[in-house]
């Protein structure tokens, strides 16, 4: 056996790894939901100037 | 006049491989940036490393092996960089595409001048670690692998560093592609290294040893099998 | 809309995981409470490799098709491969600490994972840095195809060579630490677990790919401004 301390004693480690995993999949989703509003907002700013500029010429 | 001999594919194909290593060599003569560029880097990698591990004769021992493969490393990837970042600033890649030449010429030639850059990088820099660590690396196997190691790292470099010289930040792109695809050759390397300056037995180091040939000779026939396509692009 | 179905299921799947994770599962005997994270470690692990095979066969369809979609889910899939690797290696590391005493160490299954961990992130960096003229996007779609050799190889490394991980399906190896035997419980809880994984893995798919799309539409959108 490898553990120097008893059973009870890796529930930390399990914290541990419960609180990394959801940081990572959840910052991935709150990246990819922030990507997400920016382009929208991006796409509409283009297409509002793209249909001024239409209109001009 | 012409005899058949001269204009044969094979003889033509050698002509532009020399062409193009005699090309790079020259100008590095003339401008001897490269080289001076790589021999003071492992310089200074090496000396960085001196004073970092400034240990007892053991530890040192066990780093130095370690220790040069990394300065082997950081320095044959300065130089990839500049195989093809030269050849992109002239624009003179356009120039050997169209040439009525094989490419894999291309490629052969721009790796036997790479290599060479690296062999004499290594020439300089094993001397200077049998001073600075003391270990006996005048081993004819030792000195085997270390050509061969090198061989396989600059095979993938060169190649890659053809899809990286394509990318806008070039410089950091071939480390990232090549570090990867690099690593069972650097690991074998240093094993086997290891292995042959503490005198182990073949058997103990086999493994590593083919391992490191087995590479050299898969990515001879990947090199020349994708680099048509990758350099048409 | 069917997405929106798919992620409030993918969200309701992974608390009802969570569950199956603390509660359902029986406690192993040996390594106690940190043996659970071995749940979400093999379905990370697995989702990934999912993941990277999306990859390699979107890679072959976009050479054969020149369809410009395949590329999107390619590059896509290869992302989200990324961050199920990086879960998997994490969640390894931490799982190794208590049972092998030490965060890391280069065994042939962590070496050839981390392989593959940086292949496909090397894939990400060629696919953002080269431009997107559609010649170019066939060294991606090769190096696509070429990284996947490293998928089989990290799976398979456990069985090819001598190694500290455990082997849990099959036979088990004599020189592996934190071996266990699995129980009915914890099969069914490993079933749930990979099924709320496979199901999260095509929600969030189906997000990005929608995202390249208007990340490329934009792109479209600027060089045409700029073109006038």
């Amino acid at each position: 056996m490898l553990l120097e301390n008893s059973p009870a004693d890796t529930s930390n480690y399990l914290i541990l790894g419960f609180t990394i995993l959801a940081i990572i999949s959840g910052g991935y989703c709150i990246y990819l939901f922030n990507r997400f509003s920016k382009l929208k907002q991006q796409v509409s700013v283009i297409e509002k100037s793209n249909s001024i500029h239409n209109k001009d010429t | 006049m012409y005899n058949n001999n001269q204009y044969t594919k094979t003889s033509q194909y050698w002509r532009a491989v020399r062409t193009i290593i005699w090309k790079d060599l020259s100008i590095e003569m003339r401008k001897k940036t490269l080289v001076s560029a790589l021999l003071i880097f492992s310089v200074m990698v090496t000396l960085v490393f001196t004073f970092a591990l400034d240990l007892d004769k053991v530890t040192k021992d066990n780093v130095a092996v370690g220790v040069l493969w990394v300065t082997f490393v950081f320095s044959s990837t300065l130089g990839m960089n500049q195989t093809f970042a030269n050849e992109k600033n002239q624009n003179s890649l356009e120039g050997m595409l169209l040439s009525p030449i094989d490419y894999t010429a291309i490629f052969v030639g721009k790796f036997i001048s790479t290599y060479i850059f690296v062999i004499i990088v290594e020439i300089i820099v094993v001397p200077m670690f049998y001073i600075l660590y003391g270990i006996q690396l005048f081993s004819p196997l030792f000195l085997l692998i270390v050509l061969l190691g090198s061989f396989g790292y600059t095979l993938v470099g060169t190649l890659l560093a053809s899809i990286a010289t394509r990318t806008q930040a070039r410089e950091i792109m071939l480390p990232i592609l090549l570090l990867p695809v690099a690593m069972p050759i650097i690991i074998a390397s240093v094993q086997c290294s290891n292995a042959i300056l503490s005198g182990a037995h073949w058997g103990e180091f086999s493994n590593a040893f083919n391992l490191v040939i087995v590479y050299d000779i898969i990515f001879i026939g990947v090199a020349i099998m994708t680099f048509d396509y990758l350099i048409q692009e | 809309m069917r997405l929106q179905l798919m992620t409030v299921s993918s969200l309701i799947l992974i608390i009802l995981s969570v569950y199956m994770v603390l509660i359902y599962a029986p406690r192993e005997i040996i390594m106690g409470d940190v043996q659970r994270i071995f749940y979400y470690h093999v379905s990370s692990g697995w989702i990934a490799a999912l993941a990277f095979l999306v990859t390699l066969i979107t890679s072959i369809m976009f050479l054969s098709t020149q369809n410009k979609s395949y590329d999107r889910v390619a590059m896509s899939s290869a992302e989200i491969g990324v961050i199920f690797t990086t879960m998997n290696i994490v969640s390894g590391s931490i799982w190794a600490r208590p049972v092998w005493n030490t965060w890391w160490t280069w065994d042939p299954r962590l070496t050839t994972a981390t392989i593959m961990w940086l292949l496909y992130i090397a894939y990400l960096f060629l696919h953002a840095g080269l431009e997107g003229h559609d010649r170019r996007r066939h060294i991606t779609a090769v190096y696509g195809i070429v990284a996947f050799i490293s998928v089989p190889l990290t799976f398979m490394a456990i069985r090819i060579w001598r190694t500290i991980h455990p082997v849990i399906i099959g036979s088990a190896d004599p020189d592996a630490e934190g071996q266990f035997d699995m129980t009915a419980r914890m099969t069914v809880t490993l079933l749930f677990t990979v099924s709320t994984f496979t199901v999260l893995y095509f929600t969030i798919l189906w997000h990005r790919v929608r995202i390249q799309s208007l990340f490329e539409y934009m792109s479209k959108l600027q060089y045409q401004m700029h073109n006038d």
